[in-house]
């Protein structure tokens, strides 16, 4: 698997039943039936992601929104995503740089 | 024992007497019922009575504890603190004297989730009370207060609390609503909350009050209950969906087209928010080819018959196989292959039903739904000639929100078209009419006059009004065959007729019920476990009835009415 970096471009997995309970985002894996769940924070990544996003790109979208720098924004994206990556919740979907 | 005994009073004596046999009694009947069954029984859900009560009841209260809790050691079945509670209960209440039982549950120390129930009078636990302090309590029943104190609040007008309730639940809100709302007294709040649950409306209710934003105002329990509700529904729903994407996989795969029909559709696709509608089951419509390949691919994704299938009798009898169900999922699933049971003036053709679906996607799953039209009408079909308004008041919310979300989507020439070709017109127009009757312009007015049947009995909106809110009280839905049997203008010989028809049903029900083959040898056992079976659902009613006790009859008579109409050929 492809670790995942600033310049992958990445897509949400569509293999997930998706609804909310008190502000945070609840899935559930059609694959394996188990239950996640996201924050507001991560419940707004996870709606960027539903068309295909180099992580660059969406690090600056979210220093736009929230208030946090560029480089921690980055730190944390990037262990956000290894992190959903590792439970098949995303894909990379070009890595050629 | 036989010294001590010769030492007891004959009024202690009659009172141990009097305990084995309720411990006896408690006993049977949590063996052979649910406890869903019992609890009704106890007493007011969620109600406590007060902590104080007289010395000269007290006094008694103490000596039945005492009866209880003596018996229950010696007592040659198992007499357990729920059997326990529940005898002293019957004891108390006998005497006219108020208790609350309560159920609880902790850990172990193995972690293991245990069980407890103890009874309270006054301030005294008359049995149970050994370590129920460990257990948090879950639920609670009080005996209504029979001489209510001054100082407590009144009973909450249930004409208010309905309208309320009506109110609340309209799709598109009105603004006026909050400072009724506002207003309610604890009290209030409780059986506003209370009704809504009776009605399978309690999540929807909480959807509306949230999004008032009316929290604040509900007190704090209340709300807390609700919002777990909503909680729950949606982590079910999204199982339910998941089952559902497999099913899909499945069947496309062996290229059988199926439609989603009503909670499963609705769920997901007309309300807001998963978590609004609940659904017990999910209701999956092939076409009759199709049926074996359907019940193959249920097998192979680990569900079962919930009892053995009889083919032959179920086409004869039914409009959906008997519901089948999977380990470790919360829900069923029944496929159809018809929406309307065979034989009846109502009953369609299911090759027409497929002229009038549509693709849709649910969940992530591509599937067939019926169109908006097919979808009002098969709602209405629901509540109308399957339930007879006996249902709740969730079957209503389902179209009224179905009529909201489609807007001009929703063909109603073809509503209307096809209600009169299918012979639904009656059933149909009273749906829609009563939904009017609570949410004003809901229905476009040229719709029902255009619906409206001939002859209809003036009271009849009222009298289904009625029947839906208060001919669910106390847990004594009365069957359609039950009620028949109340029909005053009926001659005796018809009535031991018709009841000898239920209770020796022809071979064809029997086989559908208990799914044997129709010429099995077998087959007259089943008259004895039918026959075993109608007693157990029908002796309380039966006492009811010929006791004259009126919510009963009433109900009864309501529906004979309301049956009869839907029921002629139009």
């Amino acid at each position: 698997m492809a670790p995942v970096t600033l310049a992958s471009q990445v897509v949400r997995s569509e293999d997930f039943i998706t609804s909310t309970i008190d502000n945070d985002l609840v899935m559930m894996s059609l694959e394996k039936g188990t239950y996640y769940g996201l924050d507001a924070i991560g419940s707004h990544v996870w709606e960027q992601l539903a068309q295909p996003v180099t992580v660059q790109t969406l690090c600056h979208q979210l220093t736009e929104m929230f208030d946090v720098d560029l480089e921690q924004c980055q730190q944390d994206v990037l262990a956000f995503l290894t992190e959903l990556q590792k439970e098949n919740m995303i894909h990379v979907v070009n890595d050629d740089q | 024992m036989i010294n001590k005994w010769q030492q007891l009073s004959w009024a202690e004596r009659w009172l141990l007497l009097e305990a084995t046999i309720w411990l006896a009694l408690a006993r049977l009947t949590l063996l052979f019922m649910p406890f869903r069954k019992i609890a009704p029984q106890l007493g007011q859900s969620q109600q406590e009575t007060t902590a104080t009560t007289s010395p000269y009841n007290a006094q008694r209260s103490e000596r039945i504890g005492w009866a209880v809790r003596a018996i229950a050691r010696r007592t040659p079945w198992e007499s357990a603190c729920l059997a326990q509670a529940i005898s002293a209960k019957m004891m108390l209440r006998r005497r006219q004297i108020p208790s609350t039982l309560y159920l609880g549950l902790a850990k172990d120390n193995a972690q293991k989730m245990q069980a407890h129930a103890w009874l309270r009078c006054g301030e005294a636990i008359l049995t149970g009370a050994k370590g129920h302090e460990r257990f948090s309590v879950i639920s609670f029943f009080a005996d209504p207060t029979a001489h209510p104190l001054a100082d407590q609040a009144p009973e909450p007008d249930k004409t208010k609390i309905e309208a309320l309730l009506l109110a609340t639940l309209q799709p598109d809100t009105k603004p006026d609503i909050v400072s009724s709302l506002q207003n309610l007294s604890e009290a209030e709040w409780g059986q506003l909350v209370q009704t809504a649950q009776k009605q399978h409306v309690a999540t929807l209710l909480f959807a509306q009050l949230d999004s008032l934003g009316l929290q604040t105002a509900v007190p704090p329990k209340l709300w807390t209950n609700l919002q777990q509700k909503q909680k729950q529904i949606t982590l079910q729903n999204m199982t339910i969906y998941r089952e559902l994407s497999r099913i899909n996989q499945a069947l496309l795969a062996e290229k059988v087209p199926f439609v989603v029909l009503k909670g499963g559709y609705l769920a997901a696709a007309v309300y807001p928010h998963l978590g609004q509608r609940a659904m017990g089951d999910l209701d999956l419509l092939v076409r009759l080819e199709n049926l074996p390949k359907m019940i193959t691919a249920l097998h192979d994704l680990g569900w079962r018959e919930t009892r053995p299938i009889s083919l032959t009798a179920s086409l004869e009898q039914h409009h959906h196989l008997p519901p089948f169900a999977k380990k470790g999922v919360p829900f069923l699933i029944e496929p159809h292959w018809n929406i309307t049971h065979p034989e009846r003036p109502y009953s369609i053709d299911p090759a027409q039903l497929w002229q009038h679906v549509m693709p849709y996607t649910l969940m992530g799953s591509d599937v067939l739904v019926f169109q908006p039209h097919l979808q009002l009408l098969h709602l209405a079909l629901h509540a109308s000639y399957n339930h007879q308004f006996a249902f709740d008041l969730r079957s209503l919310c389902d179209i009224a929100m179905l009529i909201q979300k489609c807007g001009d989507d929703l063909a109603w020439e073809q509503v209307i078209r096809c209600a009169q070709s299918w012979h639904w017109q009656r059933g149909v127009y009273l749906t829609l009419a009563l939904i009017n009757e609570f949410w004003e312009t809901a229905v476009p007015a040229h719709v029902l006059t255009q619906l409206q049947p001939e002859n209809m009995p003036t009271n009849l909106i009222a009298l289904t009004r009625e029947h839906l809110f208060w001919g669910r009280l106390e847990n004594n839905k009365v069957s359609r065959n039950f009620s028949r049997l109340s029909e005053t203008d009926q001659s005796a010989l018809t009535k031991v007729k018709f009841a000898l028809s239920f209770l020796v049903p022809t071979r064809g029900r029997l086989a559908w019920r208990y799914g044997v083959p129709v010429n099995s040898p077998r087959i007259w056992f089943y008259y004895l476990v039918n026959f075993r079976d109608m007693v157990r659902r029908n002796t309380k009613r039966s006492w009811h009835l010929i006791r004259g006790k009126a919510n009963v009859t009433k109900t009864a008579e309501r529906r004979n009415l309301l049956a009869s109409w839907l029921g002629e050929s139009q």
